[in-house]
């Protein structure tokens, strides 16, 4: 979250998104330590569609440059895709795929679909979710993405501060 | 003869008489002529009548057309009632650099009007309290 009090963070979401939260999990405070707890920011099309997740606290710069490469290749597709849904889906697709091999070093495309080389971190698996599932609306996602990678329960319940 | 006359004039007559009033509702084809089909009458759908509804019908319905200015005045009002009391305000910083809609659907909704996208926070925790994000 200390990422989005950044000034340069703030004005790029506010050119190019409209922002809104959602509490999924709780946490606990225990002898006035904060225990658990995570976040998932989510960048999505209007209708809840996800283009891309940075799963767990991030800096202002990470942030930032997620943000606009979210932006970008959005508007790659758009253009790309001539009104095509499927040619979008495609290219988002694509886009996670490319940034899976390149910064990660797994090739989805192998015949082997590069399982079992190497342990992925949390950016690693957001991309490989989202070059198996492009665009999958958020309400079916969170979950897994709170659950799995970011490794929290989602859960209503309130915070919760133990007494001692 | 003559009344033999008389009867294929008659008979003439009659034909023309219902080709005339058939053509005026469905179209011929050749020789055939169909029968108009006529639906039986609709009971009357009208509320019964009551001296109160039929004195001021016209009024009522001059007062919905018109521009309610006295429905206006009392929905101001009421807004007034709870000017103050919301604990949710619809846009808020929360200690950040953004401005955060506390409803994802209005978010949605707003993104789509303005042509952009959307960015939507998923956390632990209550995001409008610092001591519990």
């Amino acid at each position: 979250v200390n990422a989005l009090a950044n000034g340069e963070v703030g004005k790029y979401l506010a050119d190019h998104f409209v922002s809104s939260f959602q509490k999924v999990a709780t946490f606990q405070i225990a002898g006035g330590q904060k225990q658990g707890g995570n976040v998932a920011s989510y960048f999505c099309t209007p209708d809840n569609r996800v283009l891309h997740v940075v799963a767990g606290p991030v800096d202002a710069a990470t942030m930032l440059r997620e943000a606009r490469w979210v932006v970008e290749a959005q508007k790659l597709a758009v253009l790309d895709s001539a009104g095509d849904p499927a040619r979008f889906n495609e290219i988002v697709r694509r886009a996670h795929a490319d940034r899976l091999r390149r910064e990660h070093g797994l090739d989805v495309t192998a015949p082997d679909n590069g399982r079992g080389r190497r342990a992925l971190n949390n950016p690693g698996r957001v991309h490989l979710l989202l070059a198996a599932a492009p665009l999958v609306k958020v309400e079916q996602v969170y979950k897994l993405v709170f659950e799995k990678i970011l490794g929290e329960q989602v859960s209503t319940s309130p915070v919760v501060v133990a007494r001692q | 003869m003559s009344l033999l006359a008389f009867g294929l004039v008659a008979v003439l007559a009659a034909s023309a008489h219902r080709r005339t009033s058939a053509e005026a509702s469905a179209p011929i084809d050749g020789d055939v002529v169909q029968a108009p089909v006529v639906l039986p009458a609709e009971p009357a759908s009208e509320p019964p009548a009551s001296p109160k509804h039929e004195t001021g019908t016209a009024a009522t319905s001059a007062a919905i057309a018109a521009p309610p200015r006295d429905r206006e005045t009392r929905s101001v009002a009421i807004e007034d009632l709870f000017e103050g009391l919301s604990h949710s305000p619809a846009c808020e910083t929360y200690g950040t650099a953004i401005r955060f809609s506390s409803r994802p659907a209005e978010a949605a909704r707003k993104a789509k009007q303005e042509g952009k996208l959307l960015f939507l926070l998923h956390l632990s925790g209550n995001f409008e309290d610092a001591k519990f994000t």
